[in-house]
């Protein structure tokens, strides 16, 4: 349970951060982070402490279990196939690919560009760098560290079951637009801990959430929700509406049935 | 139809939000952007109300509502009521909003005989724009549900015959 406890103390750690100032200054704390609406400058600050405290994260597990970093991420880069995550991004695309495209049939999206030429083709290109970077950090984390932990001490379901949980709060630490793409984030949770348990690695699962992140955000700049969310979801999160649960259910079915 | 008689007038045009104006007038005027239109009505209309009137574009529609809602803008002149309407549907039919704030429309190319209530006619419109809402919502949602449904079989037929 190490790994729970580093993420407590990372949230612990970026909320006193955060709200210590407030406190001093007698203005009421906040529950969630980035939930300060003052300066740009000071929500890049916390943006960036949030990604030194990610890969602090990363670095210190190995350490705090008597291990090496370098021998706990060469053992688990080990394993698998990197092939594996051509795999998973294949996968997640064509899943994605053919859920928009029904909508597009039905009228519950329309492809139309909303930004300049100039935006949307920076926002293109960023997109696969953006996903390789994102899905490599929450693989680590969620899986390399968290679940791999939980593995040590918990049968396989439950430790898939709490994985999930810690993965889906995890995207509601700070504020957010959304919170009903809760059930969307735990089962997105719940295959990706599935991919990693049936394959004992982290490729798969790394290339179903980088396939993922790719098709999201690279479609963003086009993608214009008609239909109600409820169906097929909002911004970058199709998979939150009943379709995409459905889908990431079946994949997590598909995972844990013929990819082991 | 009745047209009321304006002359032209050598005055710049000017749009709410370009014209700097005052941030909460009290007479909205309707705009298109046809020309002919602006460079008559619309510049006597604002030399009438002195600064107190400020020209919304349909891209303002929306910033107008608000201001209706608000109860700042008492007096709307339109140049009709097709105008109107189009104001209207961008703003998603704010219709017994505006007429509760107490809002009198003057349309200038009328199409009714002079004091007739126009209120009847919005909320018709209304009516009509509500219903085509709904059934769009509806046919939405069940070629969404059909269409979706496809796509996840497909995607079962095509996972399940991965090789293991």
């Amino acid at each position: 349970m190490i790994a729970i406890a580093l993420l407590l103390t990372a949230f612990a750690f970026l909320w006193a951060v955060e709200n210590v100032p407030r406190l001093l200054t007698r203005r009421p704390a906040r529950w969630l982070l980035h939930a300060e609406t003052d300066s740009p400058r000071a929500r890049k600050l916390h943006r960036a402490l949030t990604q030194f405290v990610l890969l602090a994260m990363i670095l210190l597990y190995p350490l705090l279990r008597g291990d090496s970093v370098r021998g706990y991420y060469s053992d688990l880069l080990g394993r698998g196939a990197p092939r594996q995550a051509l795999l998973g991004a294949a996968l997640s695309i064509f899943c994605l690919s053919l859920l928009y495209l029904a909508w597009l049939f039905s009228d519950n999206i329309e492809f139309a560009p909303r930004h300049a030429s100039s935006r949307w083709l920076r926002k293109l290109a960023a997109a696969p760098l953006t996903a390789l970077l994102g899905a490599a950090v929450e693989e680590l984390l969620f899986r390399g560290i968290l679940l791999a932990d939980l593995l040590r001490s918990l049968p396989p379901a439950p430790a898939i079951v709490i994985g999930s949980v810690v993965f889906a709060l995890a995207h509601y630490a700070r504020r957010v637009k959304r919170y009903w793409t809760f059930p969307g984030h735990l089962m997105l949770g719940v295959l990706l801990c599935t991919a990693y348990v049936r394959t004992d690695a982290l490729w798969l699962g790394f290339g179903l959430h980088a396939g993922g992140i790719t098709l999201l955000s690279g479609t963003r700049p086009f993608i214009r929700y008609r239909g109600p969310a409820w169906l097929v979801g909002a911004s970058i999160f199709p998979y939150a509406g009943l379709a995409g649960l459905v889908l990431l259910a079946l994949l997590t079915g598909v995972v844990w049935t013929r990819l082991s | 139809m009745s047209t009321s008689p304006l002359s032209a007038s050598p005055a710049p045009a000017r749009s709410g939000a370009a014209a700097g104006g005052t941030p909460h007038p009290r007479v909205a005027i309707l705009c298109d952007g046809d020309s002919d239109w602006q460079s008559q009505a619309q510049h006597k209309l604002l030399a009438r109300y002195r600064g107190e009137a400020q020209v919304y574009r349909p891209h303002e529609f929306h910033r107008l509502s608000d201001e209706i809602i608000a109860g700042n803008v008492q007096l709307l002149h339109c140049r009709d009521l097709q105008l109107l309407i189009q104001c209207l549907w961008e703003c998603q039919i704010q219709v017994e909003r505006w007429r509760g704030r107490g809002l009198h429309i003057e349309l200038i190319e009328s199409p009714f005989p002079a004091g007739t209530d126009v209120w009847p006619v919005l909320l018709d419109a209304t009516e009509a724009w509500l219903a085509a809402q709904r059934a769009a919502r509806r046919r939405r949602v069940i070629a969404g549900l059909i269409f979706s449904f496809i796509a996840v079989v497909a995607c079962a037929a095509l996972l399940f015959l991965l090789p293991r």
